[in-house]
């Protein structure tokens, strides 16, 4: 059986051709060319006609093109629902475009309206709990005449005053926070999924590739959602791994993680998902470079006009690959950038604090400090293979910033999607699982 | 929304239990909803929970002596993120040593706390006055 498999991104058209056979994928032929921006099916059709003329047994594709799925969040206080929401946002394959603390004020709904996110998600209150400035938000988003789509996920008893509101033109589903400190994001995640597939993806240029390719399309990174999942599952001493995918738009961040919080630390917060996923739409090698760029460490003894010079050139075009000695210096400089940030935050951080007891250490979010395996994939990484990336990226580790502790992995084993296949694996992890996690895992160097 | 519902804790690096799970069953007996923070809350942690919940009540315990430097300001901060009428009650040792409770009492109300609870409070007197408080009778 064949399996053809294709993925839009933000600067390149992927695809391959797996053989199945007695629950064994291998791979038949991979091929790559630059995305047809005007046009994404012209340059699926391409790719498709490289890698098979005949007509593969099964067909899956995903996209990340034309700025992927965005989404705005709007929530009520920073480190519950919002974050809840902002978790959400992530796992369902969405990219932050902006988030409102606290319900939302008018210039809040300005640049919402500036940055065109294809959803908006509100959230807020637990079931039962806090209204008015839910409310609130809910009514300045009708009167902005937002033309994307509400996705309302938040105190469960007024969802009827919010369907009222939006004139019943709002997606309403389960709250993502019911209760005090609990996160339940599965609906909303399985809803913005659908919404995308309803509303989306026709506007993103996607209906005439799901007309050639005769199936649905799936945002690149719930296909590697579902990957790193099936891993997790499937794939012995594959329980505790994380993955860094560095792409030209995005920088997405995986961990699978089921945490036993250490006697002795205190922990704060919302408690983490199982799988989960942070992107980071400010950290990329090409298409966000400029703002990659932004997040260097600020010393005025570094001359930067070197990377700067370079992040111009590659922002006029985005498929340019580095080709001398510097050029290949800077690009590794922006993936440095790009890891660091990304995975600081990802991770969690611990703060030591002096009670009538001695010391104790109250803790943040995800700790990653231990994580045996390291998967880092991504046009660059994937070419370059250069196993001393991640730990140069993290001089001087453990790292301190703030008198805080950051927990992010120490040590871990590095290995290299170098043929750059997960997140076409990726696309068959739904429907083969088991096969799927088994290959990926095979076909990582390291 | 709802306003039985109480957002407790123990506050700062306070990890005196028993009591806090006394109160937690007590006041779920009583058909309240009940967001138990637990042991070493901060006052942060006792705003933002009440924000979301849209709590009546926040009931703070303190037992371990610190309770004035750990309760002091949180009235401010409540106001400062738009919880202006949400009841402030505290209880516990509030105070290390044998302060008579009347100028514990004066001290925690003119921080900003609507009742102040000595340890060997009577609950039911506290329920029946948080009925009074809440405006549910
Ligand atoms: C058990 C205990 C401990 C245990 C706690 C175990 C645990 N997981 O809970 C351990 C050994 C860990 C401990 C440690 C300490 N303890 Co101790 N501990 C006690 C003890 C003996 C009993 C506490 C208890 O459980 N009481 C039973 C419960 C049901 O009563 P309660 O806590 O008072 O709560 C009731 C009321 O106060 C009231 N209430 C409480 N909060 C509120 C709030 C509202 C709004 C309302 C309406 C009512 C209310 O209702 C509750 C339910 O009925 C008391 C002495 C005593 N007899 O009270 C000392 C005591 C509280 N501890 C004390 C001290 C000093 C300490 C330490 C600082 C000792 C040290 N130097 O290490 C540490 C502090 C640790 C920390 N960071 O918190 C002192 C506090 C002195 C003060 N405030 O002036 C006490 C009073 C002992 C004493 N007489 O010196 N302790």
């Amino acid at each position: 059986m064949y399996l053809l498999s294709i993925d839009i991104g933000s600067t390149w058209t992927k695809g391959a051709l797996f053989s199945m056979e007695n629950g064994v994928m291998k791979l038949v032929s991979r091929d790559a060319i630059p995305t047809t921006q005007e046009n994404l099916s012209e340059g699926v059709f391409e790719i498709k006609s490289r890698l098979t003329s005949k007509t593969p047994d099964m067909v899956r594709f995903s996209s990340s093109a034309k700025g992927g799925l965005g989404i705005s969040v709007i929530g009520l206080v920073q480190d519950l629902s919002l974050y809840a929401g902002k978790l959400a946002a992530w796992s369902s394959g969405g990219k932050l475009i902006s988030v409102h603390a606290n319900g939302l004020t008018q210039s809040g709904m300005n640049e919402i309206l500036s940055k065109h996110p294809d959803i908006i998600l509100i959230t807020g209150g637990t079931d039962g709990g806090h209204e008015e400035k839910i409310i609130r938000a809910a009514t300045t988003v009708q009167e902005s005449r937002f033309p994307g789509t509400v996705v309302y996920a938040g105190n469960s008893h007024i969802q009827e005053i919010i369907s009222k509101i939006f004139k019943n033109r709002v997606v309403v589903t389960e709250n993502i926070m019911p209760s005090l400190g609990s996160f339940q994001g599965e609906k909303a995640s399985d809803i913005i999924r659908k919404v995308f597939l309803s509303e989306i993806v026709e506007g993103k240029g996607l209906g005439k590739v799901r007309e050639i390719l005769g199936c649905d399309p799936v945002p690149t990174p719930v296909s590697m959602m579902n990957l790193v999942d099936s891993i997790t599952r499937f794939n012995e001493n594959w329980g505790f791994f994380g993955a860094v995918d560095l792409g030209g738009a995005t920088t997405d961040v995986y961990s699978s993680s089921t945490e036993d919080y250490t006697s002795g630390i205190v922990f704060r917060g919302l408690p983490e998902p199982l799988i989960k996923r942070t992107v980071e739409g400010d950290l990329g090698m090409r298409v966000s470079s400029k703002n990659t760029i932004e997040n260097m460490d600020q010393n005025p003894e570094t001359d930067n006009t070197g990377i700067q010079n370079w992040v111009k050139q590659i922002s006029q075009d985005f498929s340019k690959i580095s080709q001398s000695k510097e050029e290949k210096y800077m690009d590794r400089e922006l993936a440095r950038i790009c890891i660091r940030n990304s995975m600081l935050r990802h991770c969690g951080e611990i703060e030591k604090v002096w009670t009538t007891e001695g010391e104790i250490s109250v803790q943040k979010g995800r700790n990653l400090k231990k994580l045996k395996k390291l998967v880092l994939t991504g046009g660059y990484l994937s070419q370059f293979s250069d196993f001393s990336i991640y730990s140069s990226s993290f001089p001087g580790l453990p790292l301190i910033v703030d008198s805080k502790e950051k927990l992010i992995p120490q040590s871990p084993d590095i290995y290299f999607d170098d043929k750059y296949l997960w997140p076409l694996i990726g696309n068959f992890a739904e429907d083969f699982p088991e096969a799927a996690a088994a290959f990926a895992v095979e076909s990582l160097s390291g | 929304m709802d306003r039985k519902q109480i957002v407790l804790g123990v506050i700062g690096f306070d990890c005196h239990s028993v009591g806090n799970r006394i109160l937690d069953y007590f006041f779920t007996e009583k058909g309240y909803k009940v967001h138990n923070l637990g042991v070493m809350v901060s006052q942060e942690e006792f705003i933002d929970a009440a924000q979301e919940t849209g709590a009546g009540v926040i009931m703070v315990s303190s037992l371990y002596g610190h309770g004035e430097i750990d309760c002091e300001g949180l009235r401010d901060k409540c106001i400062e993120r738009g919880l202006d009428d949400i009841l402030l009650y505290v209880g516990g040792n509030l105070v290390v040593g044998k302060t008579p409770f009347k100028s514990v009492e004066t001290k925690f109300l003119k921080m900003g706390y609507d009742r102040v609870f000595s340890p060997d409070t009577d609950l039911e007197v506290v329920n029946n006055l948080l009925i009074e408080d809440l405006k549910l009778g």
